[in-house]
């Protein structure tokens, strides 16, 4: 259609000239609009989770302590200390998290092992309250590798290395791995994550799955 | 000056007792032991017992109100071994577990015992005050089509500008 392009000289040349801005422009704004939802979503993705490590594994040596109840638990990487109560379970079976109004403090599941036992102590804390961040909001930025410690009544410190730190719908935990690893003193700290859905609560639990290396004092 | 005698006399004789007992004993110590693996057990679960005597070529019995009934280790790689299953019916708790030897000697150690608790559901650990609203979702799909939009306009300016040249 060699006559099409003279017909309308003017036409052609003005958009010519504007579609090429346009595009540029519009292909900014999507990349700054999709970049801000994603950061509010949060968890969703991060650059972290892209260059993550499948997971440490945990060491081969390692020590053993009599049982004694979780008093204070600290993740120095992510500048959280926070003191530990005992929880038992929900009316749902559920393990039960701290009061709301105990939002701050974790709770330990007393029907399990002691931190620095054999086998997996389960502490869970809030991720959120109505209004805004609690205790575990940072939990699935943590990293393999990280140290998590806990001082215990005895005052024994037991200091534990994260392995790897996932994510699973809350109706399909994989119990086995969450709760049935008796083959050294490993520690699971639980909070939500996902979708949240109103009237119901979050869609899925971050699980990190740490194990014990080594213990101070008292 | 007798009595003074006397006075000092009773430590001292007390203390080579107590020395003259306690010497040897450590070195009992050293070489009879049971050790429980692991010392923290679901009931229902097994665990190994890993046990040493004098003589490590005979059998022993290891006791327990946690087990079913008295086990025997028997000799293995220099130790005296069994694997014994903790009844799903025990109550949590600490139990004592002894060792003894056909020589006599005696060790103990302490077994922790669970009842098996796997919820299948997750804990309700937050109620939302962070969750990201519809406005988040809004703004990843409304720029994700902004993105598209812009290339198929850059396509479209490219062709007409190659065209048109």
């Amino acid at each position: 259609m060699p006559n099409g392009r003279h017909e309308r000289p003017s036409a052609t040349l003005a958009r010519g000239r504007w579609t090429g801005p346009a595009a540029i422009g519009l292909v900014l704004a999507g990349v700054f609009a999709t970049g801000a939802g994603l950061g509010q979503m949060g968890g969703g993705l991060s650059w972290g989770a892209l260059f993550d490590r499948p997971g440490k594994p945990p060491p081969r040596e390692f020590p053993v302590l009599e049982p004694s109840r979780p008093v204070r638990i600290a993740i120095p990487s992510l500048d959280l200390r926070a003191p530990v109560i005992a929880v038992g379970l929900a009316g749902d079976g559920s393990i039960a998290a701290p009061p709301l109004e105990r939002h701050t403090e974790v709770g330990w599941f007393d029907r399990g092992p002691t931190p620095g036992q054999f086998g997996p102590a389960i502490i869970v804390g809030h991720a959120d309250t109505r209004t805004g961040p609690s205790v575990f909001h940072a939990l699935r930025t943590l990293r393999p590798g990280a140290a998590v410690e806990v001082t215990r009544r005895d005052r024994t410190v037991a200091i534990f290395e994260v392995s790897s730190v996932e994510r699973f719908a809350k109706v399909r935990l994989p119990s086995d791995r969450v709760y049935g690893d008796f083959s050294r003193p490993v520690l699971r700290l639980i909070t939500c994550g996902g979708r949240f859905v109103p009237g119901q609560g979050y869609a899925d639990n971050v699980i990190v799955f740490a194990s014990l290396v080594g213990t101070r004092g008292p | 000056m007798t009595r003074r005698l006397a006075a000092t006399a009773v430590p001292l004789l007390l203390v080579t007792a107590g020395m003259a007992l306690a010497a040897p004993a450590p070195a009992w110590a050293a070489e009879v032991f049971l050790e429980v693996n692991p010392s923290t057990v679901e009931a229902g679960q097994a665990v190994n017992l890993r046990a040493s005597c004098d003589d490590n070529t005979k059998s022993a019995r290891v006791e327990s109100t946690a087990f079913a009934a008295p086990v025997t280790v028997e000799p293995r790689y220099g130790l005296l071994t069994a694997t014994v299953t903790i009844p799903a019916d025990r109550n949590a708790g600490d139990y004592s577990v002894r060792l003894t030897c056909t020589g006599g000697q005696a060790a103990t150690t302490t077994l922790h015992v669970l009842i098996a608790t796997r919820p299948t559901r997750g804990p309700a650990t937050g109620f939302g005050g962070t969750a990201p609203g519809d406005g988040a979702r809004l703004l990843v799909g409304g720029g994700l089509a902004a993105v598209a939009a812009g290339l198929v306009l850059a396509m479209v300016a490219a062709r007409r500008r190659r065209a048109g040249a």
